[in-house]
């Protein structure tokens, strides 16, 4: 079919579009704001006609942001759009050269970007330079016109100067945008490949499609496969490939599979944003449960009568808060429906109560915490009843009374208000219990659904050591117990309590309680902290740590893990007291010094990322280390091939898995050898596989002598990895042997923490051998047999 | 990060009463005038209506106004002060007579109006703006201008880059961190080192908030972000049609003033 020209598709957006061109529009601000660009400006053109041109001609780069939009999307509307959030973002900070903005700014941006539609024959990347160029002479005559008229430059012939100037200048920043826009899309940042008025248009069957219900199901998927790239249609590189699965009414149902499998994939193939608003091709059926009870093809189900009966939670909740106040938050989706205001106001309060957040109405969005943002976002969802709900991660932000909570919330929406809940999620402890069916993503194919006893009884072990795949503790437990020829009946516990009760019977006798024994400890001090406060978060801390140590912190959100870490790194400097690195105190070095001993991983890895390749990320590290080009790529191969890089060392970084992200802010780190390394919840949103990699790497660093801190909620990685705990609550309220904390239960209360099932065996056999958990099975056995 | 939360003041004062159109098109009177006049009273009187608008009629502590005051002063000095040096003849208030004798350059009274016109301007719209800022709700704004028939979506934006604003600047502070601790640069020195710097935090940025845009955008999607014909809002917007009629008519007699004030003779567009 040939292309179509529509230049109303100019100048309408779609949500995309809105998006790229209101965080454009923000990033400006934040560039002009810290810039202090308007000064700039105004000073420059103080200095006469020379400065006046010079003004003209950098004067383009303030549009690169800008038309990186259009780059970007293809659309005129969104650089004109994108400027008016700069200008209304500066507005309403209290910036006063905000509103000029909407004078001097909106007009030649405006002009800049009707070049789209006017020269959308000619397409290509030339588009952008004129555009900015044109913008650039545009924004002179703005100037002209509000400061009245040429001799702001000293006369007719400089004014010409200026603005023949500023057309070189927009030029060249112009060729800056097409440059920028090709170097996000190497790093990752999504792009559409020609401009929608040039879309040829996409025919979409419409007709219904009804179908009677076999059982009680309220989704169906019949031999369904999707792509990713709608040009490829290969079943073989089908990110989902032939899948046939029902979901049934009132139940929670749990998607398993190692990070990257399509769990996500699946979950947006749902809810019809894939393929309907970002792309890809389908072939097969998916089958939704309508208002009259019967199951409706997805794509005949209009999308905003799709997205009320079928809804999802994404994994960061930042994400997808879009609206400055608690009430606003929840009352969003609701407003969008029309729905009438009083039942608005009954649902947002009733929503609101449910969370426990009721009473923070006026509360602005970005105030909240983590879990308050988690319990937010779910909150808009109990306002919107949607019959099935996908949760996506729900629980990975949080300290475990946190995932409590929210783990209580998520099996109350299924029995009081008859949801059905489809869950993604790693942390499963405290899913499987409450799970109805389990369905396991493997190879781009789904398989069960399976029971949690099924799963476990069917797969087993080999969803751990084979699949890469978190199962509860108690299942592990109960499982390698099994393996290892213990008699402890045919079904596999998912829960502490049912594991405990079963090993409990088949004691012989019970152990009289010991004191536990902390390893001596012959090692040399390389941190001290003494008497640091931080005022808000804790007080009066001392602490010493010393090489070789594997040290958690920990403690419930908001207790100021991340900031003691900070702290220690040298790279928060709001506290009192004195943090010592080899006895010379931190405050009297500067932070390159501090970076040659102690190197810090921040939680998000994608933050620390500071080169364009991943060979160039790890190079960096040893840079200065006045080692020669060969060495230094030796090296690098070297530390590449330990942390399974090596074959992604031309990538942009920004284009790695999360599991690749980690090990390459992991690699970037150990390169130089640090003697004290920090990390940041290192495990976070990992799968088993990757996270333990990650941990054996970290001990065999601390084995060779460096010092390793990380802090962490997850008792698990505590248990099997840390050989001494700091727990966080105003102060440090315990400092030793992970078993011993694991034995107080009023502390573990007290820091919003739980023990982990092995740890809680550990304690309860009084295994004073306690080194990590398969020590800990062999213990068990050897107790019970006798 | 304080600093960067939205200005709206909660309050009940006079012009928190009217609506954000109403407020708007006075605002853009005051803004054509200030920009486009060239009478020196009418700039004064133009600023001491701001003042005195922003002080006794919005219930809003001064010393708030002078947080961000103490901001642009320094800057509306400069500005007031250093421009008359080069003031080539634009259309401004005041004679050509010599003024002041300085070592630079002896200054005329129009040099000084110009001057002093900049810096009114400048201090009108500062005033104005905060104005606004300070007694408008983000979401009034959004609400009042979508049932006036302009396009939610499109409204609706300028609020999520509010809601956004913090993040960027929180997303900016952690990577400006990023590089101290890694030694971004470790091989450069002074200016060309902050460049480099510069450079990056303003890719990193991108990368990480435009990769982020697409959960973004489906989170808006998913919660029917205007798809319905009808929406409904739950805040009760302030504003009457009397007051908007006022300001209306208050732009049209800008616009008339500016009108009768314009003489090309002034303007230096003769080629």
């Amino acid at each position: 079919m040939k292309p179509t020209y529509s230049i109303k598709k100019d100048f309408s957006l779609d949500t995309m579009d809105i998006v790229i061109a209101v965080l454009l529009g923000v990033c400006q601000a934040v560039v002009e704001i810290f810039g202090l660009l308007g000064f700039l400006e105004r000073t420059v053109w103080a200095t006469g006609p020379v400065g006046f041109a010079i003004y003209a001609f950098y004067n383009g780069t303030t549009w690169i942001l800008i038309f990186l939009g259009a780059y970007l999307r293809k659309r005129a509307m969104v650089p004109v759009l994108a400027v008016a959030v700069t200008a209304l973002v500066r507005w309403f900070s209290g910036d006063p050269d905000g509103p000029i903005l909407l004078f001097y700014a909106l007009f030649p941006v405006s002009f800049g970007a009707l070049i789209f539609p006017l020269l959308r024959w000619r397409g290509g990347s030339l588009l952008f330079v004129l555009s900015v160029a044109v913008t650039s002479v545009a924004n002179q005559v703005a100037l002209f016109v509000g400061q009245g008229g040429f001799q702001l430059a000293d006369g007719t012939f400089w004014a010409l100067v200026s603005m023949g100037i500023a057309s070189v200048g927009g030029t060249l920043w112009g060729f800056a945008t097409w440059y920028l826009g090709r170097g996000l899309e190497v790093a990752g940042v999504n792009s559409v490949d020609q401009p929608p008025s040039l879309n040829v248009e996409m025919s979409k069957s419409s007709e219904i499609k009804i179908k009677e219900k076999k059982e009680d199901q309220v989704i169906e998927f019949n031999n369904y496969s999707f792509w990713f790239d709608r040009k490829n249609k290969k079943q073989s590189d089908a990110q989902l490939n032939s899948i046939s699965l029902a979901i049934k009414k009132k139940s929670i149902v749990l998607l398993v599979g190692e990070s990257g499998a399509g769990k996500s994939t699946l979950a947006l193939n749902i809810l019809g944003v894939y393929p309907d608003y970002y792309g890809g091709a389908y072939e097969g059926m998916i089958w939704i449960e309508n208002d009259l009870d019967q199951l409706q093809s997805r794509d005949s189900i209009p999308k905003d009568k799709r997205f009320r009966n079928v809804n999802i939670v994404f994994q960061n909740p930042e994400d997808q808060t879009v609206c400055l106040t608690v009430e606003e938050e929840v009352s969003f989706a609701l407003e969008n429906y029309g729905l009438e205001k009083s039942d608005i106001i009954i649902r947002v309060k009733d929503a609101l109560l449910w969370v426990g957040l009721l009473g923070k109405e006026e509360v602005s969005v970005n105030e909240l915490s983590t879990g308050e943002k988690q319990r937010l976002v779910l909150a808009s969802m109990v306002a919107l009843r949607p019959k099935v709900l996908i949760l996506d991660e729900p629980t990975s932000n949080l300290d475990p009374q946190g995932k409590d909570e929210i783990i209580k919330l998520v099996n109350r929406l299924r029995d009081e208000l008859d949801m059905t809940i489809v869950l993604i999620e790693h942390e499963v402890d405290k899913v499987f219990p409450i799970v109805d069916e389990i369905f396991h993503i493997e190879h781009n194919k789904v398989l069960g659904p399976f029971t949690p006893e099924s799963f476990l009884s069917e797969i087993g072990l080999r969803a751990r050591d084979e699949l890469g795949l978190w199962i509860p503790q108690a299942s592990e437990i109960s499982l390698d117990l099994k393996k290892r020829g213990m008699d402890i009946g045919d079904s596999i516990d998912v829960t502490y309590e049912s594991l405990f009760q079963k090993l409990q019977a088949q004691l012989s006798k019970m152990l009289s309680a010991d004191k536990d024994k902390l390893e001596p400890n012959q090692l040399s001090e390389v941190l001290k902290l003494s008497n640091v406060s931080t005022g808000d978060l804790f007080n009066s801390i001392n602490l010493s740590f010393k090489s070789r140590e594997m040290v958690a912190i920990a403690g419930a959100n908001g207790s100021g893990k991340s900031i003691l870490g900070s702290i220690i790194a040298g790279i928060y400097h709001n506290y009192s007291g004195e943090v010592f690195i080899h006895d010379e105190n931190i405050r009297n070095l500067n932070l390159e010094e501090i970076t040659n001993t102690i190197s810090y991983i921040f939680q998000i890895p994608e933050k620390q990322f500071v080169r364009n390749t991943v060979f160039n990320e790890i190079q960096h590290g040893i840079r200065d280390k006045n080692l020669d080009e060969s060495a230094i790529n030796k090296k690098v191969k070297e530390v590449l091939e330990l942390v399974n890089l090596w074959s992604r060392r031309d990538a942009s970084p920004y284009i790695l898995s999360h599991g690749q992200k980690r090990r390459l802010s992991v690699a970037s780190m150990i390169v130089s050898k640090p003697k004290v390394l920090i990390l940041d919840e290192p495990t976070f949103g990992q799968d088993f596989r990757q996270a333990k990699n990650l941990m054996l790497l970290l001990k065999d660093l601390a084995a060779s002598g460096t010092l390793i801190i990380f802090m962490t909620n997850d008792m698990k990685i505590v248990s099997e990895y840390a050989n001494r705990v700091i727990v966080l609550k105003e102060k440090v309220i315990f400092d030793g042997n992970p078993k011993v904390f694991f034995n107080e239960e009023k502390l573990l209360e007290e820091a919003h923490l739980e023990s982990p099932c092995i740890a809680r065996l550990n304690n309860y056999f009084n295994l004073s051998e306690y080194s990590n958990y398969d020590a800990v099975l062999e213990s068990i056995i050897k107790e019970i047999n006798g | 990060m304080d600093n960067f939360k939205i200005t709206y003041q909660q309050g009940d004062s006079f012009i928190h009463r009217l609506s954000p159109y109403t407020k708007l098109m006075i605002i853009l009177s005051i803004s054509f005038v200030a920009i486009f006049n060239t009478s020196l009273s009418v700039a004064v009187g133009l600023f001491l209506f701001a003042f005195c608008s922003a002080i006794f009629l919005t219930n809003i502590p001064y010393k708030l106004y002078w947080n961000f005051g103490k901001i642009i002063l320094p800057f509306v000095f400069i500005i007031s002060s250093v421009f008359p040096f080069f003031y080539g003849g634009q259309v401004t208030a005041g004679s050509d007579l010599i003024a002041i004798s300085t070592p630079f350059k002896d200054l005329t009274w129009s040099a000084l109006g110009f001057g002093a016109l900049l810096g009114l301007r400048f201090l009108t719209l500062a005033m104005a703006g905060l104005t606004f800022a300070f007694t408008t709700h983000p979401s009034d704004l959004v609400q009042n201008f979508t049932e006036r028939g302009w396009n939610y979506r499109y409204v609706h934006a300028p609020v999520l880059g509010l809601i956004l604003f913090p993040r960027f600047i929180k997303l900016a502070l952690e990577i400006l961190l990023t590089q101290k601790v890694r030694n971004l640069g470790f091989e450069l020195k002074g200016f060309r080192k902050k460049i480099h710097r510069f450079r990056h935090l303003v890719f990193a940025m991108l990368v990480l908030g435009l990769r982020n845009g697409q959960v973004q955008a489906m989170a808006l999607d998913v919660r029917g972000y205007a798809s319905n014909k009808k929406r409904t809002f739950v805040r009760n917007s302030p504003g009457n049609k009397f007051t908007e009629t006022i300001s209306l008519i208050i732009l049209l007699l800008s616009i008339i003033y500016l009108i009768s004030q314009f003489n090309p003779q002034f303007m230096q567009w003769n080629i």
